[in-house]
């Protein structure tokens, strides 16, 4: 029982870890590069929907809606001031871009809130017992909503116009502007699905600790981990990433100490890598 | 039927001209091939009027409309087709899904799309079998064909072909410029630059060469073959 436990708790904290990664491998899979800026969106978002929940009453399902078409916005808009103009430039140069969006939100957050921990403005409930297996009330909001979430993005990918464009974008830029399809459009509605994402993410992990400026920072080395593990430039693939992550990371604690666990997870991407290095669950990518 | 106009183009990277006042007049209807060394130049005039490679001076034209200051998105509305010469298909995509994408966003759905898959499939049977194939995985032959394919979906006035025999076995060579002939007969305006001279000029009513980026002849595709001094130069005497 304690296995099936740990390995719920695995999946949980994977599912939490997967929005992120997911968001990551997009913008690595259209604009080519590495979003460092990706904590301090999260930290962005779980402010704005507390503000929205606490300040302005809304309840939290609201409040996580809000916040993340605020943070899509957001993040089209940082697209035009910051990155849209460096288009075309190394990948080097928009990661180093990326850091300085991530300071410039980071201490947004400080100047306005300070550094004091905060949480949502939700009911305590007791955890739900089935036999001698013990789920939280948020552990079940974070598995119904990323699923969801989950579904809508394949759905998206795979399903829809946008969707193709988006892959397209990914594939070959130029080819797709011959085909007719404006990047400049597919690039504003990745961000926005990035930012969405990424503000949804940040309500769960939020319920799942607290609220404080460096909540971000703490998953950025996680998120990136999870997003190579799956394949960067196969957006599906990170959620498996994740998921992985988050499961050896629980069941690592059945053999060690729990300190050790993320060193175990880390130790064990390091391992796949050398293996597989256009990661776990990514195909290599046609490049001939 | 349209016809496509060049006049006076310059164009090239980082604000050095490689090609230098180029004028072409294709006809509507015809089929012109632009030859020429390594190097001359043909690569970058195929981009400047695909769009893809912003025109520094100049003027394009397709059917008479002005399509200088447009992008390649808005070209392909235009109704011109490009088939670049490699990653010419998206590899991580399936060949139906390259085949949606070759009208999808030029706004054509429904029964034209069917029909002008089956369009495609009657003139490359070897699509219709693999509609669910990653496009990475083919061939390289088929590959090119799938590109074309693509480029026909769009029902284009005018086709421009980025040297469509390159890297294909004899036999697919054959077959393309087969298949370039119906679709040209179909009263596609066909412009295409050629490595393989020979075959290119065969197939075309114009030949223009372009050397170091400038026009140094336009003749009629047979004229131009039978040139002693082209021969010497460009075809290595033979």
């Amino acid at each position: 029982m304690h296995f099936v436990q740990l390995l719920v708790n695995g999946i949980v904290t994977g599912l939490i870890v997967a929005l992120p990664a997911l968001a990551l491998s997009f913008t690595f899979a259209i604009l080519r590069f590495a979003n460092f800026a990706i904590g301090a969106m999260l930290t962005f978002g779980a402010y704005t929907a507390y503000v929205l929940n606490v300040a302005a009453e809304w309840p939290l399902v609201w409040a996580a809606c809000g916040s993340a078409v605020l943070c899509g916005l957001v993040c089209v808009a940082t697209d035009r001031a910051v990155y849209r103009r460096l288009r075309g430039r190394t990948s080097v140069t928009l990661l180093v871009a990326s850091m300085g969006v991530a300071f410039f939100f980071e201490n947004i957050v400080r100047l306005v809130f300070g550094n004091s921990i905060r949480g949502f403005d939700v009911e305590v409930a007791r955890p739900i017992r089935l036999g001698e297996l013990r789920v939280n009330h948020e552990q079940i909001v974070t598995l119904s909503v990323t699923c969801t979430a989950l579904f809508l993005v394949w759905f998206l990918l795979t399903r829809t116009k946008l969707g193709r464009a988006m892959r397209a974008v990914a594939d070959d830029p130029e080819l797709a502007a011959v085909r007719g399809v404006d990047s400049d459009r597919v690039i504003a509605w990745t961000w926005f699905i990035v930012g969405g994402l990424t503000a949804i993410a940040a309500v769960l992990i939020g319920l799942d600790g607290a609220i404080e400026p460096l909540m971000g920072w703490n998953y950025v080395i996680i998120v990136f981990a999870a997003a190579i593990l799956g394949g960067l430039a196969s957006p599906m693939a990170a959620v498996a990433g994740a998921l992985l992550l988050g499961v050896v990371e629980e069941l690592a604690t059945l053999a060690l100490p729990s300190t050790y666990r993320t060193g175990v997870a880390f130790a064990l991407i390091a391992l796949l890598l050398l293996f597989r290095p256009w990661g776990l669950f990514g195909k290599p990518r046609v490049e001939r | 039927m349209q016809s496509l106009q060049i006049e006076g183009v310059c164009a090239g990277y980082g604000g050095r001209d490689i090609i230098h006042d180029v004028t072409v007049d294709v006809p509507a209807g015809s089929m012109v091939c632009v030859v020429g060394p390594n190097g001359s130049g043909k690569s970058t005039l195929m981009k400047s009027v695909a769009g893809l490679l912003p025109v520094r001076m100049g003027r394009i034209a397709i059917g008479g409309l002005d399509v200088t200051a447009l992008g390649a998105p808005a070209r392909a509305r235009a109704r011109l087709a490009y088939v670049p010469q490699e990653r010419n298909v998206f590899r991580n995509m399936s060949i139906g899904e390259n085949l949606r994408m070759g009208v999808e966003f030029l706004g054509i759905a429904g029964a034209a799309f069917e029909e002008r898959v089956q369009r495609v499939h009657a003139l490359f049977p070897e699509l219709a079998s693999r509609h669910r194939d990653q496009a990475g995985n083919l061939s390289g032959g088929q590959r090119q064909m799938l590109a074309f394919g693509c480029a026909l979906m769009a029902d284009p006035a005018v086709l421009l072909l980025d040297e469509p025999s390159a890297g294909l076995s004899p036999k697919y060579v054959d077959e393309m410029f087969e298949a370039i002939g119906r679709v040209h007969r179909m009263g596609i305006t066909v412009f295409m630059i050629e490595q393989n001279t020979r075959k290119g000029l065969e197939h075309s009513q114009l030949g223009v060469l372009l050397v170091s980026g400038q026009v140094r002849a336009v003749m009629p595709a047979a004229a131009l073959l039978g040139d002693e001094q082209f021969h010497r130069q460009y075809l290595g005497g033979h």
